[in-house]
């Protein structure tokens, strides 16, 4: 039950980041989602053994803390006072991921799903942060707003994968947290050496991907 | 063992006779033809004679920017056209050097006494040669086909492509596939006035340049070149007027009715060739592809007419 | 003892190899005649009946290195050993003293191109084979583009390559049919009535297309011209003279592996050769550059042996085994005659441009006089390419039109008066051609260029002596043609499981008749010429008809000799004219031009590469540069598949 409220807060989550213009607060918005995953995992264990702490510990720190720190440098060290504005409104991305959502919902219909697992939100939230995480890809024009959207993208495949929970190694799980940290962290040296380079972080002016 | 050869060396010593004495007198009688019917007296029929042994007894002219092609036109003329004579069956059944498929070897030997003459015109430098010789080959080149399809009636008919036996086999049946070879001979008439120049293709009495073709290649040759010019030019309608009469005539198997057939069939054609050139006059540049494509479609249709027969 | 021969053929192998690499010229040339002349004795000796087939080990996953000496290569290997050696020692007399690194580099490209062609007809697999024939095409390539870093040459040589890896494209999907109905990669007799089934329909189709466009004939002749129009003289030498020929060799193994061609493949391919025969006719008499028009005659005498092809893939549909031994031997002869006369007229047509420097031959004439021999050895070259008497390429297309009689005459297979009218046209055509060309470049008086002493250095001489030796000899001697045609016809008569054997060969082809009768009018004509030149001879200028500022400039030119040709097909050839302006009754000075280009590429190809350029630029707009909208595509690809997985 409270799983699926949080679920629920979850796919709420993504119309607010959806909507968010600023940087500083899309960054926090996102922690708070990562906060939030961290919670699901811990409640969607029975018994809390040490591991599954130790996991779940390391989800919120990581996902609330350390990642969003790692942006908030970014963020600071190359000082954009406004980001430009998106290739798709706000207002029209937030149609677009309600469709989505409802198109996540009427997926989740047709994927099987083990038992004891039904009745859950998982696969819709899963899918509408996926899409959610694509939206902000494309539709984003400030390079260290693309990464956000990517943070997005992996919460998505996160809360996928607690639907095998029971299967996954606690390896695994390390593993990916890891590849986390050390994505974001790359990411923010390379923005940073974009912002020098070109004096700006907008994407549309880096098109020469192509022949 | 001489009298098993006898045959032979009778056919071949005939061939001979026929072709080194022959041809000038075809000239000469349609050269009287055509005076008798203009209404004049002509030249006697042996003028040809007098004024090729006249050539030989004269000097050459050379022009200064010939070389051995020149030479070359007027000889390869005289010699292609006696081994034409050597291949064609003339009064006999067969000819004296006859193998299988000399009907290629006949137009071969044509092909190259045409690639010998355009070098000789080509040689002096004179472009009214060059406009001869350019004519007279393209128009022989596009004639080609027709007497080849007719060759190809004549071989298909009799089963062999000698010429010796096919013209045997055709002579010796006549009356049979009339239709087909009637096409035949419309073909290979035109093919015959194209190879020797004569109406309606080009005027050999005329000596206007811009209006010469095969005139306008021999402008240039002197004394004996001059003689073997005339004489290769009358061996050629020798021969291939010999084609055109072996087509038509029946053979015996008897050589004193075969022989004077002949004979009579050349003077018939040297007849018809002047009472043409009295009557047409030389047809347009134009027109002339025109009657050459007829003459093709004329020997595939008797082709064609012949193969789709019942046998 | 049984590996002796092919110990020694891997041997000279070798050793053309290493004459490539060498950097000096007479070491070199010492290994590649020494080479050559070992492969030329392994192939004499597979015709005195000693064939061999090994199989070595090999260093690809796929494939192996097998070699098999047959009667049929040993015909092919004969020509092509004569002729590496003679076109190197041609090219350094060009290049020796003026430009010795193009001379060691063309040495090189040389040795590795004829060691690569040597292989083709010996090999007995399949990749083994293509992979020779790609080493053969990226070499030609690389040595037409050896001397000319102009943009005409590299675009010439652009399209070369791309046409010879069409071929090879085609080659490999027919080899891998091929080995779906053989079990593998090896050569071999395909099994009975699998020419009939759609595999094998395409397996030809495919085959067809591959040797045709590697053999130049229509309507895939478009390089030839090009190519030999831009290359060195003595490169266009060994493209034209062996490199084509390989295509041709294509097509006599696969007579020789199908059992029973259906009709309708004799058919295509007398198709193709009447198209390719009448089309490099005519536009070989149009041309104004003397080696485009060589290439043209090529096109044309392709044409001929791939009708001379077609009336043996007949005879063997018929089960008539003269037809098919008057085609096989045709061909083979014609493919002779074409190896060893082609390189001589390219070889002369170089010299002439290493004198007057231009590939234009209105701009020649009077060479006869300053080069007499140079005259005489092209002259010789026409004749015989031409296939007039008394020289034996006579010999070759009197075979291929009894074949053509005897197809119409014995076997009922009227398609065959085609083949013969189509024979003789591009012949008489052809004949109209090399008149045109060597009258106006040899004969007459120079039109521009003022006459000039210049020598051709001896190295140039020698190779050119050394071919016109040749072909008089095969032509005083052309008794030695059936000895070596009836091993090629045993081997096909082995190959033949389901017809009747074959005659032998002099049987049906009375050649010594043929030579008696030429020599009587040889002996004739040299004769008269002794009785003319004996005459008195007085010399004078040409008459002039009374005008007195004669220039050379008013001689027939080569345009207006082939006007009324180029007039009559005008409809084939397509060329543009630009007629004179010559309004009113003093009309200013002006010009006429005629331009021939050759129809394929410039009415065909040309337009439609553009056409399909252009439409494939519009797709470019999906191409925006910004990483969003790439990943824009992968979100759609990802919901399209998930929408198609689960419906």
């Amino acid at each position: 039950m409270s799983i699926n409220l949080l679920l629920a807060a979850v796919i709420l989550m993504n119309f607010l980041l959806v909507a968010t213009g600023r940087a500083v607060q899309l960054v926090r918005r996102v922690a708070l989602q990562g906060m939030i995953l961290g919670l699901i995992l811990l409640l969607l264990h029975d018994e809390w053994h040490i591991h599954v702490l130790l996991m779940a510990g390391s989800t919120v720190a990581i996902k609330g803390a350390v990642i969003p720190w790692l942006l908030a440098q970014a963020l600071s060290r190359t000082k954009e006072a406004k980001s430009p504005t998106p290739y798709v409104g706000y207002t029209l991305s937030l149609i677009l991921l309600a469709g989505s959502t409802f198109l996540a919902f009427l997926l989740a219909r047709k994927l099987p799903l083990q038992v004891g697992m039904l009745g859950t939100l998982f696969i819709p939230a899963s899918l509408a942060t996926l899409f959610t995480g694509f939206l902000l890809l494309i539709t984003r024009r400030r390079a260290l707003l693309q990464v956000v959207g990517y943070l997005v993208l992996e919460n998505g495949v996160f809360l996928f994968s607690l639907l095998l929970v029971k299967n996954m190694p606690l390896l695994v799980e390390t593993g990916v947290l890891l590849d986390l940290v050390v994505g974001i962290f790359i990411m923010g040296i390379v923005i940073n050496h974009i912002q020098q380079a070109f004096d700006s972080q907008d994407t549309k002016r880096m098109s020469d991907l192509k022949e | 063992m001489l009298t098993a050869e006898l045959p032979f060396l009778a056919l071949l010593l005939a061939h001979l006779a026929v072709a080194i004495f022959v041809p000038p007198f075809l000239f000469g009688i349609i050269a009287k033809v055509k005076a008798l019917v203009a209404g004049r007296k002509g030249p006697p029929l042996i003028q040809s004679y007098r004024n090729i042994a006249k050539l030989l007894k004269k000097q050459i002219v050379l022009s200064m920017t010939t070389t051995w092609a020149f030479l070359a036109g007027p000889i390869a003329l005289v010699v292609t056209g006696l081994g034409i004579s050597m291949v064609i069956p003339m009064g006999g059944t067969e000819s004296p050097f006859g193998f299988s498929g000399d009907m290629i070897f006949v137009a071969y030997l044509l092909g190259m006494s045409r690639f010998m003459s355009v070098l000789a015109s080509l040689d002096t430098g004179n472009s009214f040669e060059g406009l001869g010789a350019a004519r007279d080959a393209t128009w022989s080149a596009l004639a080609e086909p027709a007497l080849f399809l007719g060759m190809g009636a004549i071989a298909f008919f009799s089963g062999h492509t000698s010429l010796g036996p096919a013209f045997f086999a055709v002579g010796s049946t006549w009356g049979n596939a009339s239709g087909p070879f009637i096409l035949v001979l419309a073909g290979w008439s035109i093919v015959f006035l194209v190879e020797n120049s004569r109406i309606p293709f080009d005027d050999p009495a005329g000596h206007l340049e811009l209006a010469m073709v095969h005139e306008v290649m021999l402008l240039d040759h002197s004394g004996p070149l001059r003689a073997f010019a005339i004489y290769g030019a009358s061996l050629k309608l020798l021969v291939t007027g010999t084609l055109l009469v072996r087509i038509c005539l029946p053979i015996k198997s008897v050589w004193w009715l075969d022989w004077p057939a002949y004979f009579g069939g050349l003077a018939l054609l040297a007849l018809f060739i002047g009472l043409l050139e009295s009557v047409l006059a030389r047809m347009r540049l134009i027109r002339v592809p025109q009657l050459l494509v007829a003459a093709i479609l004329a020997c595939t249709f008797g082709f064609l007419l012949l193969f789709l027969e019942p046998k | 003892m049984y590996f002796l021969a092919p110990a020694c053929f891997l041997f000279a192998l070798v050793l053309v190899v290493v004459s490539g690499v060498i950097r000096q010229f007479r070491p070199s040339a010492i290994l590649l005649i020494s080479g050559c002349g070992i492969i030329f004795g392994c192939s004499v000796s597979a015709m005195l009946e000693n064939t061999w087939f090994v199989n070595l080990p090999y260093f690809l996953p796929e494939g192996s290195f097998a070699l098999q000496m047959d009667a049929i290569a040993a015909w092919f290997l004969l020509p092509m050993s004569l002729l590496p050696p003679i076109l190197m020692v041609y090219g350094e007399g060009h290049w020796g003293k003026t430009n010795p690194l193009l001379a060691q580099r063309y040495r090189l490209l040389l040795g590795f191109a004829t060691a690569s062609l040597l292989i083709i007809p010996v090999a007995a697999h399949a990749i083994f084979f293509v992979l020779a024939w790609e080493l053969v095409a990226i070499f030609g390539f690389l040595l037409i583009i050896a001397g000319d870093t102009s943009d005409k040459a590299r675009h010439a040589g652009w399209i070369y390559l791309a046409s010879s890896h069409a071929s090879v494209m085609c080659l490999i999907a027919a080899f891998c049919l091929m080995a779906t109905a053989n079990g593998g990669g090896f050569f071999a007799t395909l099994p009975v009535g699998w020419a009939h089934t759609g595999a094998g329909k395409a397996c030809f189709l495919l085959f067809t297309i591959g040797f045709a466009i590697k053999s130049g004939i229509s309507p895939f002749h478009f390089w030839l011209p090009e190519a030999h129009g831009i290359a060195p003289c003595q490169v266009a030498a060994f493209s034209s003279g062996l490199v084509v020929k390989i295509g041709l060799f294509g097509f006599f193994r696969l007579l020789m592996w199908v059992p029973d061609p259906p009709l309708w493949w004799a058919g295509c391919i007398l198709l193709l050769g009447v198209l390719s025969a009448l089309l490099g006719a005519i536009n070989s008499v149009v041309q104004k550059d003397y080696t485009r028009f060589l290439a043209f005659s090529t096109v044309e005498n392709m044409g001929v042996v791939a009708i001379a092809l077609s009336i043996a893939f007949a005879g063997k549909s018929l089960n008539q085994p003269v037809l098919m031994a008057l085609g096989i031997a045709g061909g083979l002869v014609h493919v002779l005659n074409h190896c060893i006369i082609k390189p001589l007229l390219f070889l002369t047509a170089g010299s002439i441009l290493r004198i007057t420097g231009s590939r234009n031959l209105e701009l020649l004439g009077g060479l006869a006089k300053q080069q007499p021999r140079l005259a005489f050895s092209f002259f010789l070259g026409a004749v015989c390419i031409c296939g007039l008497p008394p020289l034996f390429g006579f010999v070759g297309k009197w075979i291929i039109l009894l074949g053509a009689f005897e197809g119409f005459t014995n076997s009922g297979w009227i398609w065959s008066a085609i083949a013969m009218s189509a024979v003789i046209f591009a012949g008489s055509l052809s004949v109209i051609a090399f008149a045109r060309t060597f009258g106006i470049a040899f004969l007459g008086e120079s039109r521009y260029f003022r006459p000039k002493k210049t020598s051709i250095p001896t190295l140039m001489k020698r190779p050119m002596l050394i071919l016109v030796l040749f072909a008089v000899a095969i032509s005083i001697l052309p008794m030695i043609l059936p000895p070596t045609l009836q091993p090629v016809l045993n081997l096909y008569d082995q190959t033949n499981t389901t017809m009747n054997p074959f005659p032998f060969f002099l049987n049906i082809v009375p050649i010594g008749q043929l030579w008696f009768l030429t020599c009587l009018l040889v002996f004739l004509g040299a004769f008269l010429w002794w009785r003319v030149k004996k005459t008195v001879i007085r010399h004078q200028p040409t008459w002039d008809c009374g005008y007195a500022k004669n220039s050379p400039r008013i001689q027939y030119t080569a345009s207006s000799f082939a006007q009324i040709l180029r007039d009559l097909f005008s409809v084939v050839l397509l060329h543009k004219k630009a007629p004179p302006n010559t309004k009113g009754v003093f009309p200013a000075p002006s010009q006429f031009s005629t331009e021939s280009h050759d129809m394929m590429l410039h009415n065909g190809l040309n337009p439609a590469f553009r056409g399909s350029a252009g439409l494939l630029a519009r797709l470019r707009i999906a191409q925006g540069g910004l990483l969003p909208i790439y990943l824009l595509y992968i979100v759609i690809t990802l919901l399209a598949l998930l929408a198609w997985t689960l419906a």
